[in-house]
């Protein structure tokens, strides 16, 4: 198959590819380890860590993330602006709010090695908070990676039939009451 | 005593220029420790900086050198029955001749007296020429069945020209045996030498051992190589086209078929050519001009049968694979 | 020894120390600073250096492993397998190819590779069978299973 020239197969080799991936309802850290993986280009057989393979990642729809548990009262992003009495500390609500983007960074900056190399490759990531892309990013896109967690079907997304034909563990009597 | 012996070698080694060294070293009383050195070497270091490194010297300039013993050496070296007589006519270049006819003149020896009876190698070399030429077009020809004769002619051309010849020649010592007017030896000088040793092969050993002596020293150097690096072609897509129609196959279609940072400054492009909706070949490229013209060119390694994947070329040891080769040198 | 003169006494004492110190910073020219030219500086330096280079000659072995392994997982994980399973499979069926060896063929030949982690696979697929069983309860055992169906 590959009997490309010497500089085209070069260049072919190196070439930098653009994944796409999609946050909606995905948990953050399982978005990062994805994400860091192939911003340093751990995912190519050529990897060495000088040489510099990593890919670009676009990860759209960080607005609509989702974490598990009561993390978004009670994970703490802490900060210190270096003057006196500077300690921020916010929750992950308070976060998200001011600032959708940064809590999927966050999470691939700290998942990163911790060299001179980890801002170039934070470089390559691109982080929108909705689903529309700005037209020289979409043109470069070359694959969208799987989500790495399937997203649950709300209630309201069921039909009444899907409902009624649902297994139930017990019929509740006539007079209950649901509160 | 000591000082005396390290005057007379400063004056030796150096000369005049470094007297002023040695001058004071004769005053200092020195037995041990070489205070001397110093100076010297630092002197040494800027003198090799001036005049730069000392001209190379040939090895038969050198202490211990037997020009028979070494030819002799040389053929039993390669595994080939040369006739010395021969072998060292090969290596006398008429430029030799010419210096050392006038060398001689210079010193006053008398030309009839001592004549110098060599005969040059011009006969022998175009012989050997001949040979390989001919040799390697019928190598490519049975090796690369498919392959135009432009291709041919420039693979030939590629193996036959002075730089892969000279480096052969130079691995194999053929250099230091060379009789040259000057001794780095021009590349030319010794790419008629090496002619003239196939020649010389040719003559005492046959054709058939000529033609191993060829294909395990010249037609190896082909291994790794690109055929778009030996063979020039500017217009590969017109190239394919033309071969294609002669074999009646449904001319390309170029099709983008992957893309990769299409807006940044490292875009790459993937073409694939579809001939009548099957793949003939697909090619990376910067731009999507570049990516077609590559593909072209795979497709173009495919018809020809060169690409990556071909079976690797016998260079096997000569008993078993007889047959064809002579076939294939008495058909020349 | 024997010395005609005083001066020449005086000179010849002691050891020629510019050669001793010209030694060591021949391998500290490429330092940074007064390192490379102030031999007080230098000779810690390059002691530090020296050190550093012993250990690497050991550290070079590992990272090199990790490297090896680092890439196989990379190609691995492109044809579905991870790397433990790629591995420990090869070893069940006797190839005895190394992590270097393995890691080029993936790098310079991919199919090989792929055939690699095709024969890996199918061992894989063996061992599940085999540890799966044909379905059926070891006789003897009396077993909850057996009860449900």
């Amino acid at each position: 198959m590959s009997s490309f020239s010497r500089s085209a197969q070069q260049w072919a080799t190196f070439a930098r590819s653009w994944f796409v991936i999609d946050a909606r309802m995905q948990p953050p850290g399982k978005l990062a380890t994805m994400c860091s993986v192939r911003l340093q280009g751990k995912h190519k057989p050529i990897y060495h860590a000088l040489s510099d393979c990593g890919d670009h990642v676009v990860i759209i729809n960080s607005k609509h993330i989702a974490f598990s548990g009561n993390k978004w009262e009670q994970k703490v992003y802490s900060s210190h602006t270096g003057y006196p009495g500077g300690f921020r500390q916010v929750t992950a609500v308070q976060l998200h709010s001011k600032d959708p983007k940064a809590i999927v960074k966050l999470a691939v900056y700290g998942m990163l090695p911790k060299n001179l190399h980890r801002r170039t490759m934070m470089q390559r990531l691109h982080i929108f908070p909705e689903d529309e892309l700005p037209d020289d990013i979409r043109a470069n896109l070359t694959e969208e990676l799987p989500q790495p967690r399937k997203i649950p079907r709300k209630l309201s997304e069921y039909t009444q039939e899907e409902i009624d034909a649902f297994p139930k563990l017990w019929i509740p009597p006539e007079n209950y009451k649901m509160q | 005593m000591a000082s005396g012996y390290i005057l007379n070698r400063g004056a030796l080694t150096l000369g005049i220029h470094c007297q002023r060294v040695c001058r004071s070293v004769t005053v200092t009383q020195v037995r041990e420790k070489k205070r001397w050195m110093r100076a010297y070497t630092y002197l040494m270091a800027k003198k090799l900086k001036l005049e730069g490194p000392p001209p190379p010297k040939p090895r038969s300039q050198h202490p211990n050198w037997d020009y028979h013993a070494e030819v002799q050496a040389f053929s039993t070296r390669l595994h080939e029955n040369f006739s010395l007589q021969l072998l060292k006519t090969a290596f006398i270049n008429p430029c030799y001749l010419q210096a050392e006819q006038a060398r001689r003149q210079g010193l006053g020896v008398d030309s009839e007296l001592t004549a110098l009876d060599l005969k040059n190698n011009i006969k022998l070399s175009a012989k050997g020429a001949d040979f390989t030429k001919s040799f390697l077009i019928d190598w490519c020809r049975a090796s690369f069945p498919s392959l135009p004769s432009d291709g041919v002619q420039s693979i030939v051309g590629h193996l036959s020209s002075s730089a892969v010849v000279t480096n052969v020649a130079r691995n194999l010592g053929i250099e230091d045996l060379t009789m040259s007017e000057v001794f780095p030896v021009p590349d030319d000088v010794l790419h008629s030498t090496f002619m003239a040793v196939i020649g010389a092969l040719l003559e005492s050993s046959g054709a058939e051992r000529t033609g191993f002596f060829l294909r395990d020293f010249l037609v190896t150097q082909l291994i790794g190589k690109d055929l778009f690096d030996m063979w020039t072609v500017v217009n590969p897509m017109g190239l394919l086209m033309k071969e294609l129609s002669k074999r009646n196959i449904v001319l390309p279609e170029p099709r983008l078929i992957r893309s990769a940072g299409a807006s940044t400054v490292l875009p790459l492009y993937f073409v694939a050519l579809y001939s009548d909706k099957k793949l003939l070949a697909q090619g990376p490229g910067e731009t999507i001009v570049a990516a077609e013209e590559e593909a072209a060119r795979v497709a173009l390694r495919k018809l020809y049968g060169y690409t990556e994947n071909r079976r690797p070329f016998d260079f096997s040891p000569q008993q078993q694979h007889e047959q064809p080769l002579i076939q294939s040198v008495s058909s020349s | 020894m024997v010395f005609l003169t005083l001066s020449c006494w005086i000179r010849n004492r002691g050891p020629d120390r510019y050669w001793k110190v010209q030694e060591l910073l021949k391998h500290a020219r490429h330092f940074r600073g007064r390192k490379n030219r102030c031999y007080k500086l230098a000779v810690r330096a390059v002691r530090r250096a020296f050190v550093y280079a012993t250990n690497a000659r050991r550290l070079k072995k590992r990272n090199m492993r990790t490297l090896w392994i680092t890439r196989i997982a990379a190609a691995s994980r492109e044809h579905g397998m991870k790397y433990p399973a790629l591995m420990h499979n090869l070893t069940k069926t006797s190839v005895q190819l190394n992590r270097r060896v393995v890691s080029d063929l993936a790098v310079t030949e991919p199919r090989s590779f792929l055939s690699l982690a095709k024969l890996a696979r199918a061992r894989q697929q063996e061992g599940f069978c085999a540890a799966l069983g044909d379905g059926k309860e070891p006789p003897g055992v009396f077993s909850r299973v057996v009860l449900l169906q």
